[in-house]
């Protein structure tokens, strides 16, 4: 627990006779039922995994969402969807998680492959001193997320001397949204001509309206806007079909258009190429930087800065924000990087020099990144050591 | 806990066995205290879901507990759903109101532990989400962060809400002229 942990619980009146009225008997006999079931898993498992071949290794079903706009913040989508009032058939249908982001993360897979046959290959060509590389990885990626979780249908930014202040996502259209697991505040309003909810999560950063129009269901996000701005944007949206548009014209709010797109919401299945490499530093401690491409469903960067990022003036691209104090980000569009402290597990016992990067040192190593050749040594002395498939 | 491949953080079968061994009993009794007569179900269905999920487990965002809870809170809430679709099958066409009122099942408990007054009312002055963050913390001894995991907030908007709460509890224990227990001795993981 740390000290801030520390001091917000401390000092809750009443939490001792809470503690008390929380009291269970412990239940041995649920814990045993619980546990067979479990084991009886963990040998379907085992017995599956001896069979499979083995490329089921290097392409288990684990996808790590790296969506910005619709990072899923739990961990399991919650089943059983209740549609908003929607019948146009081959349409998604998505949940909420508790805040209000949207939950697209429905699986996929990922493909080891060697990364000599990766389409794209960034090094450094100079590291700071002490810093070595370590394992180079890479992964194509294939995602069962509804593309239309990706490929934003509006995406309105405002920016201040190229500095984020808001910005806008229009989301669908969908089946329908389950917004059962949010947790938060919602109002009927009217949205883009239609009846709707406003969704307030109590985070002051995100406002959220879902409605539903001639049979679709529609989601739109803003990020920087009161709530009296956020009137004036819902009447401002409109949506005709499978487009959404937004009339400036409408409410003072100083938005501008980064993207819209055009025809039906997209049906293919959103690939990515992930590159991975870990770097050893001086004193024990690591680093890692990831490289994610995307060519086909490129988010704006303008959109995925978020608040207070400074962005390039067309607002495609934005460099070194700092989301965290220890990551470096530089966004391009269909491109990102990312790079900060090696692993960090959260067990007892993990030597907490490997958390310690100098922020310039990253800064350094994301810096020097240059396309290497496919014959480099390195990516064969480095690749990590694993079965891998020729890139799809 | 071990990692495989680059940026994929994932439980291996014994690590995650372990993790049920010093979490279980704690996972149960978070089920039974919202849903007592279905703990024992849910709790295997809880072990089977994070089973199946665990390669989507990150370490870099929290304890294993954490997510764990996640699930769990997950779970009753499918839970729940189904079970207000079973009593009403028509629920499920249209609304996205609430299916389920786990305030019940909290008052239950506090009017059982001869709790019912300020403490109750204090409570229900709360929000749901702050309501679940403090219950989180007071029965299942997650810090603030963690709770803030498993409701699904940032930390900082957890703090901020926590902060809220408290403020909120004083002054429904202050009104109620309530004399306020001394502060807990909680400081520190367990």
């Amino acid at each position: 627990m740390t000290r801030s942990d520390l001091f917000d619980v401390s000092s809750i009146p009443g939490l001792d006779d809470l503690i008390r009225a929380g009291h269970v008997p412990a239940d041995s006999t649920a814990l045993a039922s619980a546990r067979a079931a479990l084991d009886a898993a963990i040998a379907e498992e085992a017995a599956r995994d001896a069979t499979a071949p083995t490329r089921s290794r290097g392409s288990a079903r684990r996808w790590v969402l790296r969506g910005v706009a619709v990072a899923a913040v739990v961990a399991l989508v919650p089943v059983g969807r209740i549609a908003l009032d929607s019948a146009q058939p081959g349409l998604a249908t998505v949940a909420m998680a508790a805040d209000g982001s949207l939950q697209c993360s429905k699986g996929g897979y990922a493909t080891a492959i060697a990364p000599s046959d990766a389409d794209l290959r960034l090094l450094p060509d100079t590291l700071p001193a002490g810093w070595s590389l370590s394992t180079i990885a890479a992964r194509w990626e294939v995602s069962d997320d509804p593309a239309v979780c990706r490929v934003l249908a509006l995406s309105l930014v405002r920016t201040d001397d190229r500095v984020v202040t808001g910005n806008v996502s229009v989301f669908g259209p969908f089946a329908g949204v389950d917004a059962d697991g949010f947790m938060g505040d919602r109002a009927a309003v009217q949205v883009a001509g239609s009846e709707g909810l406003l969704l307030d999560s109590g985070n002051d950063k995100f406002l959220r309206w879902v409605w539903t129009d001639a049979g679709s269901t529609w989601v739109m996000e803003a990020q920087g806007l009161s709530r009296k701005q956020g009137t004036s944007l819902a009447r401002s949206v409109t949506t005709q079909g499978d487009t959404a548009s937004w009339d400036p014209g409408r409410g003072d709010l100083d938005l501008r258009v980064v993207a819209q797109r055009s025809g039906p919401p997209p049906t293919y299945r959103p690939a990515e190429l992930s590159w991975y490499v870990d770097l050893a530093g001086p004193d024990g401690r690591s680093a890692h930087y990831t490289v994610s491409y995307q060519p086909d469903h490129p988010t704006p960067a303008a959109q995925a800065a978020g608040i207070g990022v400074r962005v390039s003036a067309d607002g495609s691209e934005l460099s070194y924000s700092q989301p965290a104090s220890d990551q470096v980000v530089i966004w391009r569009d269909g491109l990102t990087i990312s790079a900060g402290p090696g692993p960090q597990f959260a067990e007892a016992g993990t030597d907490p020099r490997t958390w310690d990067v100098p922020y310039a040192a990253l800064q350094s190593i994301v810096e020097a990144l240059e396309p290497a050749p496919a014959d480099d040594p390195r990516l064969t002395q480095y690749a990590f050591d694993e079965h891998t498939e020729p890139h799809p | 806990m071990d990692r495989v491949g680059r940026g994929e953080h994932v439980l291996k079968v014994e690590g995650f066995v372990a993790l049920v061994e010093s979490d279980g009993p704690a996972v149960l009794a978070y089920l039974a205290r919202r849903a007592p007569s279905h703990a024992e179900d849910l709790l295997a269905r809880v072990w089977l879901e994070a089973f199946a999920a665990r390669g989507g487990f990150d370490p870099t965002l929290g304890r294993a507990r954490a997510w764990l809870f996640g699930v769990a809170r997950n779970v009753l809430h499918r839970h729940w759903r189904e079970q207000a679709v079973q009593q009403d099958p028509t629920r499920a066409a249209g609304s996205v109101e609430p299916v389920h009122d786990p305030r019940d099942e909290v008052d239950r408990r506090i009017d059982s532990a001869a709790l019912a007054g300020p403490l109750r009312s204090a409570l229900e002055e709360l929000a749901e989400v702050d309501r679940e963050m403090l219950l989180l913390i007071a029965w299942e001894q997650l810090t603030p962060t963690e709770a803030a995991t498993v409701v699904g907030i940032p930390p900082a908007t957890a703090r901020t809400r926590l902060h809220r709460a408290r403020a909120r509890m004083e002054a429904a224990l202050a009104a109620d002229d309530c004399d306020l227990p001394p502060v807990p001795s909680i400081g520190g993981p367990r």
